[in-house]
């Protein structure tokens, strides 16, 4: 397909007035309190912006704007799922939000900042991005209300630590590059401590978004604390916006930045973060009762899964830890919004699922495959991740970790295996009625983690272009 | 031809038609089987008549990885898929004697079928492990969901002893997709891809193989899942974790054990293995009192024996083992049948408190007793050809002293007549509900009979296909 | 002739049978009488010659049956030499049982599964006949097992019969493994399973070959009731009567003979035979001595049964095939006639089996008569044929003083407990009166049960008649042996008419001492229990065992979840502890960075 340079830009300037336009209906929704009005508001707007988007990536568009922001296949690849994830949210969040105008803001607001993070050429671009999408989410736990404020101001304070480091960090990447660009510094950089404690700072900033162990310890109190919506957009989209930080800060800007055996030092770094995040989440997760505790446990050793394909820190490890951002994504989305539902029905703990199978058998099953995928069972999708982050690792010559992710992908299919025992005991009790705008959401993540699953080829090259996008080490 | 990637095709579609409808499952699910066991014969006979059994059939799957859906066909695989068919169709059409959860079982059945199918099919170990892990998933929830009192723990430890078993299997799969010369799992490739790896590798992969395979055929000391599994699940769920499930590690045994040169250095601690296991199981069955887990004692005994002729590596010991795959299957899944009909009709497993079902129920105990006839190896049935070609093998490769295993039928054999004349052909106590056996039931039994003595009286019909 | 269509109306008929309860009995015996007439037409033309007999014979026919790589598997038949007398000898025998069954079996209701169960295991029987190959004969081999088994076990809602079965059951399978091990490992060594191949191959002298005929001579032991492994045979006298008459004494029991008898000169070229002769002697002294104390009317026959393959046994172990098959021909006919007697009285007893109980004859004369004639037989008193046998063995053993004394004292004892068998109910009938329930159904004694047993009894006499006639007879045995052996029958019987028929007191009473010490079975039945005993002590050995290392590998699935939960105590959800962490996480990154 020839597209002209022109109308490429004309994509762009499309995303970002729609981008404009969500705000701008958002607001003026809040102001007249129709929530119909913000949600179909919202996911026009959300639509527009991912046509605009998959527009751009079909025509292989590459290329610099407005200074500080360029657009390539990693940035359109990561914004269109970011903005199917939100728009999944904003699907959740229907009938499950007091204020769905606010709310709507808010999202909106995620996602400019999502655009700006994944768009980013410019090290502020991201910083200013994760502000956003912290600040945000944190107005939307506690919008609803007092029992919420606890996790919000957790939230805040994490960020606020997490974004006041990655400032300092930032600041000592001046000397080598004062136009703070997402750019190999031109530099001689080997032995410079400067560059290296920018390294260990930023290293800290991101893993304390990302919850890698032992900056995690946040991420369970956040995530029972907060509404599962919130919760869903918390593991989707900030956790997933961080990796994409990782990768653009740590693949484009420290990629040459070697030890004396010529890898580079940030994948030691991660090899041990990797190791650790891995068995602490499987490990913990093996003692939980509460379901949301669960899935925030279990999403920080997927975390750690990702982490591999970064140590690895190969073009088949990046694009095996872009396979699996993409994939953790949707499972978990699914996840919460089955635990979303279990919670208007007042079911909080692993044990009161029982019987779930004979009272919705379509919440028992979605939950059942999502959790299979999770714990890397084929042909779902969580296997091929999986999959896909082991042999890069081994092809690195990084077999410790590959052996490691796959006695930790053992260990949880303890704890998975515990849930579906639960929801599979036979016990008689009423049918309970599932929303049909949270059976939409999971259908659609069912949908994704089965056909990816079974025909992975298509994520698998759009991931490896994205991979190649990024500037693979 | 896409006769293969039909095989497989069939059972999805019908597992898609089954989700989307509510009624007769149990039908849909014996349509699928049956439709599956058509095609196998029909390439059976297609194979004998060609005399090859070599068909091979390549889709583009994950191409950026170098993984094509590969489907192959040889007479190993035409074999045991030929023995996993009619199990799969009898277990469809009788398995499901309660008539409860019917959809469910179809199911979970029809998964089963997928995992089976392409198992036994796949051209290359990435589908290997695809298939491996459906066929571990669905009777998971076979026993999960439809298994009796104390299914909840034996589902647990089976779930954790398989996907321990395959996560082992995915990191060798792993190693030898890495250091493969061009990435090629293929399975028919695999010793030439193995032989120009370095040696510590092969050594790695093959022992993390050997140990997934020995988990699931299971090869003490590994073997505890199965004793749970087997008892608590469905009847259905039985008949084909015995007669399918254990055979995937079997299969990968004779994959291994054909592929890999290094196997020879570790044959005989492996066949010094197989025998302690056979004799350890044919020793505990002896402390069992409930029937169904006695049944399942069997198979550990017997795929100790089909291990310890395997290591044999030559080969008739490799495919007598294959052959005795073929014949413990269907014996099997006969026996599960028939203890499953037993327990629905006294409500009862315990043989100290059955007595005399003879009486009640003839049929039953007849084939409960050809069944232990079959797996004691009496000629004309099929557990002979199998103990014949598998132990002509083990003298082969270990001498006279390789006849020692056989003495754990003994035993076993012991056991199995003393349980028929405590509980089957003895005085009948109390006064029991007759045991009603529907008509499908007797086509169950008679389909496994029926191949029991068909395959044990002309056995040329699996062997031309061996021998060609 | 194609061999195979003798089995063919017997197993139709067996088959058949199962389709009628009412009718199963003619159509079993049409099929046992055609298979009988089908041998005759597959036999004409063949001339018959003892003196030949023990000959491995070509095969005459040969199917093949599968081939895998090396292996090729085909089933030989032999109609010829010693297969031919094999099938002679159960071609007339198997329809006077059945013949006999039609008068005995009087449960209509289980009629089917009899004669089925009977015909398969005649076809069975044919089978091993014929077979001039390991793999014909183990499949005969397996057949004769099972049926067996399942008609020891064929009353199974009584009390006993099932543990009799599982009694038998358990030596059977001793032996197929046994059986097929030693197959196995002489395919190995030869390549081939045929006998006549295997003989005329100038056996070489190897361990395993050597190993491979031990494993086959213990497996003809189990199914020949040879010490260790005889005591099954005693209580497989719980299947009906007709069962024990042709199955456990005259044809099934004798294929482990008949197969050593047929492999001896592998046994003479691997120098096995003093194996061969102990194991005989220590079953017929146990034999002989179980008979002299059991009341059991079946079981002494029983007993005797089981010294007679004794003898056989050690005929063979002296290498005098001729001497083993003689007896092997006449004991034949006696023990059947001798079983059926025993039936006949138990029939018209109410089934009471305790000699010092029931009443013999009853007055009937023919019965007496066969009962005389047979015990004569057994005793081997001159010209009752079972003396042909007897006298032969003595002979093949003079010039062995040892066993030549042994087999004379057992000749004695033999016609001492078998007048025993005869004169204790006889003297019961003379001393008490008529008991109401016991002995009172003589008058209905069946004709299709007795004319079987007058048939047998012209065959018994009728054997030393044609002995005499063909006069071969000196070949075998010296006039010497036959003085001697007969004298010694004949002390034998009178000791037995002195203490047990002519004093007004039995002498010994049914509750001697001695007795009760010598009807423990010399204590092999407690051997049995102990070797079960210590094979269950192992098996639950092994139990705990298991259920330690389950508890070990459920540790470990324990100690990671105790792990995690010592992990998730560090969570309190404390601000302070997330800073904490959040300075040690950057603490271990420069750690790393720095080592």
């Amino acid at each position: 397909m020839a597209i002209s340079a022109i109308m490429q830009m004309q994509f762009v300037y499309i995303l970002v007035a729609s981008l404009i336009l969500l705000t701008v209906s958002n607001i003026l929704s809040v102001f007249s309190r129709r929530h119909k009005i913000a949600f179909f508001g919202t996911i026009a707007f959300l639509f527009i912006s991912l046509t605009a988007t998959a527009l751009l990536y079909a025509s292989n568009a590459s290329f610099y704007f407005f200074s500080i922001f360029h657009t390539n296949a990693f940035s359109e690849f990561f914004f269109m799922f970011f903005a199917i994830a939100i728009i999944m949210v904003e699907t959740l969040s229907y009938k499950y939000s007091h204020e769905l105008p606010a709310f709507s803001l808010l999202l909106s607001l995620v996602t400019f900042g999502v655009f700006l993070v994944t768009f980013a050429y410019s090290l502020i671009a991201i910083l200013v991005g994760l502000e956003t999408v912290a600040l945000a989410s944190t107005f939307m736990i506690i919008m609803n209300g007092k029992r919420f404020v606890e996790p919000a101001v957790k939230l805040f304070i994490l960020s606020a630590i997490s974004i006041a480091i990655f400032t300092f960090a930032l600041a000592l990447l001046l000397p080598y590059d004062p136009q703070l660009t997402l750019s190999l510094p031109g530099t001689s950089q080997a032995g410079s401590y400067l560059l290296g404690l920018s390294l260990i700072l930023f290293a800290g900033a991101l893993s304390l978004d990302a919850a890698a162990f032992p900056f995690n310890l946040w991420v369970p109190d956040v995530y029972e604390g907060s509404p599962s919506n919130v919760t869903a957009l918390l593991a989707s989209v900030n956790k997933k916006v961080s990796f994409i930080a990782i990768l653009e800060v740590f693949i484009i800007i420290f990629a040459a930045y070697r030890s004396s055996f010529g890898t580079p030092l940030f994948s030691l770094v991660f090899f041990f973060l990797s190791i650790f995040t891995m068995f602490f989440g499987n490990l913990v997760a093996l003692v939980q009762k509460n379901l949301k505790r669960l899935f925030a446990y279990s999403s920080i050793s997927q975390a750690g899964y990702i982490f591999i394909g970064i140590a690895v820190a190969s073009t088949a490890g990046i694009q095996a830890s872009i396979f699996y951002i993409v994939s953790h994504m949707f499972m978990i989305i699914g996840a919460f919004a089955i635990v979303l539902w279990l919670e208007s029905k007042s079911i909080r703990n692993i044990d009161e699922c029982t019987g779930l199978a004979s009272k919705n058998s379509f919440a028992a099953i979605s939950l059942t495959i999502l959790m299979l995928s999770m714990a890397g069972i084929p042909p779902l999708v969580g296997f091929i991740g999986k999959f896909l982050l082991f042999s890069s690792a081994v092809y690195a010559n990084d077999a410790v970790l590959a052996f490691i992710g796959i006695i930790n992908s053992f260990i949880s299919i303890y704890y998975y295996a515990k849930v579906i025992n639960q929801m599979y005991t036979r016990r008689q009790g009423k049918k309970m009625q599932m929303d049909k705008n949270i059976a939409i959401v999971v259908i659609v993540c069912l949908i994704f983690v089965i056909a990816v699953g079974i025909y992975p080829q298509i994520l698998i090259s759009a991931a490896s272009s994205a991979a190649s996008a990024l500037g693979a080490v | 031809m896409t006769i293969l990637l039909s095989l497989i095709a069939v059972p999805i579609l019908f597992l898609a038609l089954m989700l989307l409808t509510k009624r007769r499952s149990g039908s849909l699910a014996t349509i699928s089987t049956f439709i599956s066991l058509v095609i196998v014969v029909y390439l059976l006979i297609f194979s004998i008549i060609n005399k090859s059994a070599s068909i091979n059939e390549s889709y583009s799957y994950i191409s950026s990885l170098g993984i094509g859906f590969d489907l192959s066909l040889n007479s190993i695989s035409l074999v045991l898929l030929l023995m996993s068919s009619i199990i799969l169709f009898v277990t469809a059409l009788s398995g499901n004697i309660k008539k409860e959860m019917e959809r469910t079982a179809s199911i979970l059945l029809v998964l089963f079928q997928i995992g089976a199918t392409g198992l036994f099919l796949s051209g290359n170990l990435f589908l290997f492990f695809i298939f491996w892990d459906i066929g571990v998933i669905a009777p998971f929830f076979m026993i999960n969901i439809l298994g009796s009192a104390n299914r909840r723990n034996a589902s647990y430890k089976f779930i954790i002893y398989e996907i321990f078993a395959s996560a082992l299997l995915l990191f060798g799969i792993i190693l030898i997709y890495i250091f493969a010369p061009g990435h090629s799992l293929s399975i028919a490739g695999l010793s030439s891809s193995l032989s120009q790896m370095p040696m510590y590798v092969q050594q790695l992969t093959f022992i993390l193989l050997f140990l997934a395979f020995m988990i699931n055929m299971p090869i003490f000391p590994l073997h505890s899942w199965l004793p749970d599994a087997h008892t608590e699940a469905s009847t259905q769920g039985s008949m084909v974790l015995s007669g399918i499930l254990t055979k995937f590690g079997g299969f990968g045994m004779l994959i291994i054990f054909t592929s890999f040169t290094i196997a020879h250095n570790y044959s005989f601690y492996i066949a010094v293995l197989s025998v302690v296991s056979a004799f350890y199981a044919a020793l505990l069955i002896m402390r069992q009192h409930d029937i169904k887990r006695i049944v399942a004692y069997t198979t550990i005994i017997e795929m100790s024996i089909i291990m310890f002729a395997i290591t044999a590596m030559n080969t008739l010991g490799l495919y007598g083992a294959l052959f005795a795959m073929l014949a413990h299957g269907l014996v099997v899944a006969l026996m599960f049948l028939a203890a499953g009909s037993i327990e629905h009709a006294f409500s009862e497993r315990s043989i100290d408190v059955l007595k005399g079902i003879a009486a009640d129920a003839k049929l039953t105990s007849y084939v409960f007793l050809v069944g232990i006839l079959a797996i004691t190896g009496v000629p004309l049935t099929t557990g002979f050809i199998a103990d014949v070609a598998m132990f002509l093998g083990a003298i082969g490769a270990y001498g006279a002293y390789a006849v020692i295993p056989l003495f754990s039928l003994v035993l076993l054999g012991g056991f199995m007549y003393y349980v028929v004349n405590k509980s089957i052909f003895s005085t009948k106590e109390r006064t029991q509900s007759s045991a009603f056996i529907g008509s499908s039931q007797k086509i169950g039994y008679a389909i496994l009979l029926a191949s029991i003595f068909i395959f044990g009286i002309i056995p040329s019909i699996i062997l031309n296909i061996i021998n060609i | 002739m194609n061999p195979l269509i003798i089995l063919l109306p017997i197993l139709l008929g067996g088959i058949l049978s199962l389709a009628s309860q009412k009718y199963s009995r003619f159509i079993a015996l049409a099929g046992s009488v055609l298979s009988s007439i089908v041998i005759i037409f597959v036999l004409l033309g063949s001339s018959f010659s003892f003196a030949s007999a023990y000959t491995a014979a070509l095969p005459t026919y040969s199917l093949n049956w599968f081939s895998l790589s090396t292996l090729s598997v085909s089933l030989y038949l032999s109609t010829m030499s010693i297969n031919e007398l094999l099938l002679i000898l159960v071609g007339i025998i198997s329809p006077l049982i059945f013949w006999y069954s039609i008068g005995y079996m009087d449960v209509p209701s289980e009629n089917s599964r009899y004669y089925f169960e009977l015909s398969v295991f005649a076809a069975s029987m044919l089978l091993f006949a014929m077979s001039a190959d390991f793999i014909t004969m183990f499949i005969a081999w397996e057949g004769l097992g099972i049926t067996s088994y399942l008609l020891i076990g064929f009353w199974y809602n009584k009390r006993e019969p099932p543990y009799a079965a599982r009694k038998a059951i358990t030596t059977i399978i001793i032996g197929d493994i046994l059986m097929l091990s030693g197959i196995l490992i002489i395919w190995t060594s030869f390549h081939t399973f045929v006998f006549s191949t295997l003989i005329n191959s100038q056996a070489t002298q190897s361990t395993n070959f050597a190993i491979a005929l031990l494993l086959i001579l213990f497996a003809s032991f189990t199914k020949s009731a040879q010490f260790p492994f005889h005591e099954w045979l005693s209580d497989a006298m719980e299947g009906p009567t007709p069962v024990s008459a042709f199955l456990h004494s005259s044809t099934m029991v004798k294929a482990g003979v008949f197969l050593i008898a047929l492999l001896l000169p592998l046994y003479i070229s691997a120098h096995l035979l003093p194996v061969i002769l102990v194991f005989g002697i220590i079953t017929a002294i146990f034999g002989v001595i179980n008979a002299v104390s059991s009341k059991h009317i079946k079981k002494i026959l029983a007993y005797s049964t089981i010294e007679d393959l004794g003898l056989m046994f050690v005929a063979l172990g002296l290498g005098a095939i001729l001497a083993a098959l003689l007896l092997f021909i006449v004991q034949t006919f006696y023990k059947a006639l001798m079983f059926m007697n025993a039936g006949s009285i138990m029939k018209a007893n109410d089934e009471e089996t305790n000699i010092y109980k029931i009443y013999s004859f009853g007055g009937n004369k023919t019965l007496l008569a066969a009962a005389v004639i047979g015990s004569l037989s057994l005793a081997g008193v001159f010209p009752f044929s079972g003396f042909l046998g007897k006298a032969a063995i003595d002979t093949s053993a003079s010039s062995n003083i040892m066993v030549y004394l042994i087999l004379v004292a057992l000749d004695f004892l033999t016609a001492f407990y078998i007048f025993r068998w005869l004169f204790v109910p006889m003297k019961q009938q003379k001393s008490n009166p008529r008991d109401s329930r016991i002995g009172t159904n003589f008058a209905y004694a069946k004709k299709s049960m007795i004319v079987p047993q007058l048939i047998l009894s012209v065959i018994v006499i009728g054997v030393s008649l044609f002995a005499f006639y063909m006069n071969s007879i000196s070949q075998y045995i010296t006039t010497t042996d036959l003085i001697i052996e007969s004298a010694v029958s004949i002390a034998g019987v009178a000791v037995a008419l002195f203490v047990f028929y002519i004093p007004k007191r039995a002498l010994f009473s049914e509750r001697s001492a001695a007795r009760n010490f010598l009807s423990k079975g010399l204590f092999v039945n407690a051997a049995y229990y102990y070797i079960a005993r210590f094979v269950q002590l192992v098996a639950h050995a092994i139990d705990i065992f298991d259920y330690e290392l389950n508890r070990f590998f459920y540790s470990g699935a324990r100690g990671t979840t105790d792990l995690g939960n010592a992990i998730r105590k560090t969570e309190s959800g404390s601000v302070n502890l997330y800073l904490t962490a959040f300075a040690v996480g950057l603490i271990f990154i420069i750690l790393i960075l720095v080592l």
